[in-house]
């Protein structure tokens, strides 16, 4: 089993938490408290594409709170991917959303690091109670700028969560493939384990 | 119920010697002090009398150690009191007030009458509305020093803002004059209003904070209430970045600042304070989930034993600072914590209320870290709060299965499962067992990239208490509480036990009681009913009478500072009403006499509100003797003695 690190960055209610627990718990929760500081969790998935490869989250739901900013770094110093949301109803998470992309590039030394641009609730536009404030176009042109995967989900939906943690999967799987075919060749050890050992025991009490 | 009658006895208890107990009657009114109390004199229908007897000095008191050593000698305390007819000192206009409480003084030898287990609400509601208008008998406002609301228990922001300007200007006003203002009575009768509203106001700038209260509530209890609701802003800012937010712009806007869930907690803790059972701001004190002393001290064995044998690499030396397994509703049950350090009951308050109210959503599978400034331990810096929920023995919580195919909308807040306690061996459906109260674990850090190592620490504490079956026998201790059965006090409704030493109070399980009480008031209140029997609404009706007696009773029996009169009393408070006329299912009931009693000594508080009807004031000593010492015998089940101290 694989496992890989995830940090979700964003505005303030965007929806960070929802997302992670539409994939985690496959349920909505329509009055969801703020996060304060961050929540940890994990969820274990296999591959569509590749049925034998089970890859376990390790998840960072981070507060999109400003008075939590100064926090964030510890979230994503190790993170193998990022999540990176926004509104799709509100134009100045987009606005949000982007300077966390830059300070991500800049921060983070990790080139292999995965981000995905998120635009949640579109949900709110497709039942017509909010209009759209950031088109799907100008989002996905942005992200294919700056090297970002794109979805557009809706957590109260579920509609599209799990395709964003799919490809991110297949992603980080492909890069460790690739990484892990390059280490064998060099010695000959397996490295299951990513740059940072997991602190997280794979037998975890709560199952 | 206009017609309340409210009389006061403060007493002396020491323990006596059995040759000097005739000679009491007699010393007992040595240096009697009537004191009347403006507010309680001011009702022009409702006469009431209230007098205190200070007797501080009339006993001769063995010196330093506690009142009594062991149960039999409490037995001592209680014999000694004698009831006796009381004079008056010369030179006070009491005359009225003498036959008044001489009246009442043997209303004790009146035709006996019914008790019941009741608890009668003998308060006017008259202010009880909570339309959002503004309109009710509580109150809390904070707003800015430069006069900017920030937050309000009722009504919108917009609408109670001519009411913080008010509040503002006069604060300001008496600033101006050199004095400060800590707090003002209303006079009764103004507005058709028949009980006087106390405001209390903190000035911890660049806060200003109100309290409004018709529940003749003392300044210091209000100012208690106050000063927790600081504390709230700073252990979520932390004092430091409060003033800096401010120190750039007076009129700083905070409400933008706050996020909608800071509200929500702070909408909380003033429904705790107004309308629950906590009496943990009253008293001063925490609550800990009753264990056997074996389970406790094996929690504490565990927790050290974990942090001892860490491997250092994981487990930094010095990175854990304290660690807590509390029970829903704030209860602690054990204490990691290093040597010669304590934290203050507020801070522990703070983090309960945001743990178990806050985080209602909170799943076992979750962990949580989260940054907490603790206002008595260091306001201007934060630490680190490792958070996770103790599984229920039997939780299977899909955790590993990867998105499951049945899509559930659960939108519903744990609030009301969280209230109630379900047995612990029925089965239930899946959503609803995910929605029981759990235990947390509690591991706190001054390191801000502590959280990998409290997370290792709480596996290895939680696989070692799964192990030891502990879990099991913190969650049927949890869903077992004592019954009130148990303890042999017969014609009491609900006491409050503290114990000074611990810091800790017990009070019993009050399902019993919520029962009779909705039973009793459903045919006069229009109480919405919920399903399970127990209507929400009686049950607040039923915790804020009993929180009000309570603090009658308390304000009753110490000095406007929170302070105890002398070093030990007892004081009775006793509400009586007229009988009343047939109800509405023509019934007509008796008068109500409720009788409360506080018993403070150096060692211990006792407060205890009867049975309606209970008027022997003897049976009434009697029963409190017995808690007490049913207490004492209990203590290390019933309190947290030192934790594990590392």
């Amino acid at each position: 089993m694989l496992q890989f690190k995830l940090v979700l960055l964003g505005d303030s209610s965007v929806g960070k938490s929802s997302i992670v627990h539409r994939f985690v718990k496959d349920s909505f929760d329509e009055f969801r408290e703020s996060t304060i500081g961050a929540a940890f969790l994990s969820q274990t998935i296999k591959l569509e594409n590749e049925p034998d490869v089970t890859i376990k989250f390790e998840i960072w739901d981070t507060a999109g709170q400003e008075r939590y900013k100064s926090l964030a770094p510890m979230y994503y110093r190790n993170a193998n991917a990022a999540l990176v949301v926004y509104d799709v109803t509100q134009a100045d998470s987009l606005a949000k959303a982007r300077s966390w992309v830059e300070e991500l590039k800049s921060k983070v030394s990790d080139k292999d690091l995965v981000i995905c641009l998120v635009g949640n609730k579109v949900d709110l536009c497709e039942d017509g109670s909010e209009p759209k404030a950031v088109e799907k176009e100008d989002a996905e042109s942005y992200a294919a700028e700056h090297g970002l995967l794109f979805h557009e989900v809706s957590a109260k939906s579920g509609s599209g969560v799990s395709a964003v943690f799919q490809q991110i999967g297949s992603k980080l799987y492909a890069q460790k493939k690739d990484s892990l075919a390059a280490s064998s060749q060099q010695r000959n050890t397996v490295n299951v384990e990513l740059q940072r050992p997991s602190t997280n025991d794979a037998t975890s009490c709560c199952s | 119920m206009d017609f309340l009658k409210n009389q006061r006895l403060g007493m002396r208890s020491v323990s006596l010697a059995g040759s000097m107990r005739d000679g009491i009657q007699n010393d007992y009114l040595d240096r009697a002090r009537v004191r009347v109390p403006s507010e309680l004199v001011r009702a022009p229908r409702a006469p009431v009398a209230t007098t205190s007897l200070d007797l501080a000095d009339t006993f001769s008191q063995p010196a330093a150690p506690p009142i009594f050593d062991d149960a039999s000698s409490a037995a001592d305390d209680v014999l000694s009191y004698r009831s006796s007819s009381l004079g008056l000192p010369g030179g006070m206009s009491a005359a009225g007030l003498s036959a008044e409480l001489h009246q009442s003084m043997h209303s004790d030898n009146a035709a006996p009458r019914d008790v019941t287990h009741e608890l009668p609400d003998v308060f006017e509601r008259a202010l009880g509305t909570t339309d959002g208008s503004g309109a009710s008998d509580k109150q809390f406002f904070v707003l800015s020093a430069a006069g900017k609301p920030v937050f309000t228990m009722h009504g919108q922001e917009e609408l109670v803002m001519g009411l913080m300007g008010i509040v503002h200007t006069v604060v300001n006003y008496f600033r101006i004059s050199g004095s400060s203002l800590n707090s003002l009575v209303t006079s009764m009768g103004s507005s058709g209003q028949s009980t006087a509203q106390r405001f209390v106001f903190l000035d911890r700038p660049p806060l200003l904070l109100m309290a409004m209260s018709a529940r003749e509530e003392s300044q210091h209890d209000l100012a208690q209430q106050l000063d927790f609701l600081y504390s709230y802003f700073v252990s979520s800012m932390s004092r430091k970045q409060l003033s800096r937010l401010f120190a750039r712009r007076e009129n700083f806007d905070l409400r933008s600042f706050l996020m909608p869930a800071d509200f929500d907690t702070l909408h909380h803790i003033c429904d705790s304070i107004a309308n629950s059972l906590r009496p943990e701001l009253l008293v001063g004190a925490l609550r800990c989930l009753p264990l056997r002393k074996s389970v406790r001290q094996s929690l504490h064995t565990l927790m050290l034993r974990q942090l001892q044998d860490a491997d250092p690499t994981d487990v930094p030396k010095g990175c854990l600072l304290y660690g807590l397994i509390v029970a829903p509703g704030g209860q602690l049950c054990s204490v990691l914590r290093p040597k010669g350090h304590t934290l203050h009951t507020t801070d522990l308050h703070l983090l309960f209320s945001l743990v178990f109210d806050r985080f209602q959503n909170l799943q076992p599978d979750q962990e949580l870290w989260v940054p907490v400034c603790f206002p008595k331990f260091n306001s201007s810096g934060f630490l680190h709060c490792y958070i996770k929920l103790l599984p229920r023995p039997g939780d299977d919580l899909g955790h590993a299965t990867a998105l499951p195919d049945i899509v559930s909308v659960g939108s519903h807040t744990a609030s009301t499962a969280a209230s109630r306690q379900p047995s612990f061996d029925v089965p239930m459906p899946n959503e609803e067992a995910a929605k029981r109260p759990r235990c947390a674990l509690v591991l706190i850090s001054a390191q801000k990239e502590g959280f990998f190592a409290m997370k290792t620490l709480a596996q290895n504490m939680l696989a070692d208490l799964e192990a030891r079956n502990l879990l099991k026998y913190l969650y049927v201790s949890w869903d077992t509480p004592f019954s009130m059965a148990s303890i042999p006090a017969p014609l009491v409704n609900h006491f409050i036990y503290k114990s000074k030493r611990h810091v800790q109070y017990y009070a019993p399980p009050t399902t019993a009681w919520v029962n009779q009480f909705s039973n009793d008031s459903s045919s006069s209140t229009n109480a919405d009913s919920t399903h399970d029997g127990i209507s929400v609404n009686t049950k607040e009706n039923y915790y804020k009478t009993l929180m009000r007696y309570y603090s009658h009773i308390r304000a009753n029996a110490v000095a406007e500072d929170g302070k105890p009169f002398n070093r030990s009393t007892i004081s009775f408070v006793r509400w009586t009403t007229e009988p009343q006329t047939a109800d509405t299912n023509g019934f007509v009931h008796g008068p109500t006499i409720v009788t409360g009693v506080a018993w403070l000594t150096s060692s211990f508080e006792l407060y205890l509100v009867c049975n309606n009807g209970e008027t022997d004031r003897n049976a009434v000593l009697g029963s409190a003797k017995n808690i007490v010492s049913w207490c004492r015998r209990n203590e290390s089940r019933l309190f947290v003695h030192d934790g594990a101290v590392f």
